[in-house]
């Protein structure tokens, strides 16, 4: 069972509180050394045009979205974070929290609920006024996660060399998918003088239960609703690069499980969202009906679920009010997911691109402009298309969605 | 034939003057600090967040300048390399992901030369002219101002 937002909410403050009563008055204060509040609000529109299957989502407007951020520097080697987001109907959920000991840059210890580094996103999503686009690479799509977007323990550290850091971190635990073996992480970087950017992660998840049950919506991690066990490992690379205005990110990670499904899960699906053919087939449904053995169901399966992406974005500085400092990025992106292990149904843990496609792939172009009139606002616009095959066709649907951002300190 | 020489040699006197007149900047410390001197790379990586503790221990506490002033602009130009935007957004994101923490900010050689010299582990920059005793000029790169 996941733990109710307010009990997080409030095991994180009081994580926050206590470390602050530890350690106030027993270290030397630096000059910096004042609770730090700042944050952002958010506007977000989307609409989701009609899809092949007949399906004709409204638009949702999400207003206002607020993600507070605090940290405090309780010593000059320790320092604490929360992350506290909200969306316009009141709750208020943690996001993560933790406490960081720096013994020197290179060895950081840190623990919590910590965003995972693993690639160039995860740690960043929360900043949605400075990164390129509105919408997450599918690895981090909440509608289907490839892993779980925290952890609980990390050692991490940076190595400046002149222009050059390199920049590592190994995490363990895992706050989203219950009964988990042992689950760790890793990331390594090099970057060079804020222009190029290469690194390679990866995840491993020993044998681990589904987190949500059927029909308790999207998994929480890697593990789908209808598995009862899997053990699988994500591994990829990924690569910033600047020239001149031209910003260039692009990533590939494959995800490879070996899982046991659930025969009783199983036959839920067939039962309540009504598998098609294809879907059938692949759970080895093919000769089962309701007067067959449940033990006909095929249930030890292999897959790889992939994905890739390519992002562009040239940045105009500039503008004819020269007293402000306003830059606009048009960016164009491609992005592409495969799972051949997953249903068109959201609700019952499945993903409406890659779950209604023939062969569980998608591409999804698209095409929009940020507009920043000062740092600190952002305005951004796009569009984008998905397309894959569906009873052997070629279909798609569009979705167009809009963002306006203020950073606040 | 005189007239010309006299005139060149004005003129060489003014772009000299103009060069000396113009604001330099400097990388000031605190003077028990043991820093003696410190590349490009060595400044840019403190103000940005990725060298944080000083060689001998003790945190480095950055402060910055505003970024429409001379020093300002010298450092973006000259240190990290970004423009004012790229700096900002930099800072911006390091903060959202609680990765590190931005350098104190001040609008004034005065308030710098103030913090610095109250703060043993504190570095910030300055314009040359403004140098006072109670901090140390650390050179970038083998060059006092820049």
């Amino acid at each position: 069972m996941r733990k109710p937002n307010a009990f997080r909410l409030s095991i994180a403050l009081l994580f926050f509180l206590i470390g602050c009563l530890l350690f106030n008055g027993t270290k030397q204060l630096s000059a910096q050394d004042k609770v730090n509040i700042y944050g952002y609000f958010s506007v977000n529109y989307e609409n989701v045009g009609k899809e092949p299957d007949g399906n004709n989502s409204p638009g949702e407007f999400s207003f206002p979205h607020l993600n507070v951020m605090m940290q405090s520097r309780l010593s000059d080697q320790f320092r604490m974070y929360i992350n506290l987001a909200g969306d316009g109907g009141g709750t208020l959920a943690v996001r993560n929290y933790w406490g960081e000991y720096v013994w020197r840059d290179y060895l950081k210890f840190r623990a919590g609920k910590i965003y995972r580094p693993f690639g160039l996103f995860n740690e960043k999503l929360d900043a949605v006024p400075t990164y390129l686009g509105i919408e997450p690479p599918e690895l981090f799509d909440n509608d289907h996660l490839m892993l779980p977007r925290t952890g609980e323990v990390m050692v991490h550290g940076n190595i400046p060399m002149n222009d050059n850091t390199l920049k590592y971190a190994v995490m363990i635990g895992n706050k989203e998918v219950i009964d988990e073996g042992k689950a760790f992480s890793w990331d390594l970087n090099l970057s060079h003088s804020n222009k190029l950017i290469i690194g390679t992660s990866g995840y491993h998840s020993d044998e681990s239960g589904a987190p949500q049950s059927i029909g308790e919506g999207s998994p929480s991690g890697g593990v789908l609703p209808w598995m009862a066990r899997d053990k699988y490992t994500v591994l990829g690379g990924y690569f910033q690069g600047k020239v001149s205005n031209l910003t260039v990110k692009a990533a590939y990670w494959a995800a490879n499980h070996d899982a046991v499904r659930d025969a009783a899960s199983i036959v839920s699906l067939d039962q309540i969202t009504g598998l098609n053919a294809i879907q059938r087939n692949r759970f080895g449904l093919t000769k089962y009906d309701q007067s067959s053995d449940i033990n006909d169901i095929v249930t030890n399966v292999s897959y790889s679920v992939k994905t890739y992406y390519i992002r562009l974005g040239y940045t105009i500085a500039g503008g004819t009010i020269p007293a402000i400092k306003w830059e606009t990025t048009p960016f164009i992106f491609w992005d592409f997911y495969e799972n051949p292990e997953t249903i068109a149904k959201k609700t019952y843990g499945g993903d409406n691109e890659a779950g209604l496609a023939d062969d569980g792939k998608f591409a999804k172009p698209t095409i929009g402009i940020a507009i920043k009139p000062i740092y600190n606002v952002a305005l951004k616009i796009d569009a984008s298309t998905h397309m894959y095959k569906w009873n052997g066709d070629d279909v798609s649907y569009k979705e167009i969605r809009f963002d306006l951002s203020y950073f606040f300190k | 034939m005189n007239a010309i020489i006299r005139y060149l040699i004005y003129m060489l006197l003014l772009i000299g003057f103009s060069c000396i007149a113009s604001a330099q900047t400097v990388i000031i410390v605190h003077p028990e600090n043991t820093l003696e001197k410190a590349s490009r790379a060595d400044i840019s990586n403190i103000f940005l967040g990725k060298k944080t503790q000083w060689d001998g221990g003790g945190k480095i506490i950055a402060v910055d300048h505003k970024k429409d002033s001379k020093p300002g602009k010298a450092f973006l130009d000259v240190i990290v390399k970004m423009s004012e935007n790229e700096y900002k957004n930099y800072w911006v994101e390091k903060m959202l992901s609680g990765e590190a923490e931005p350098p104190k900010n001040f609008s004034s050689d005065e308030d710098i030369l103030k913090f610095v010299k109250a703060n043993k582990g504190a570095i910030g920059y300055i314009s040359a002219e403004n140098v006072q005793e109670g901090v140390k000029v650390i050179p970038v790169d083998d060059k006092k101002e820049w």
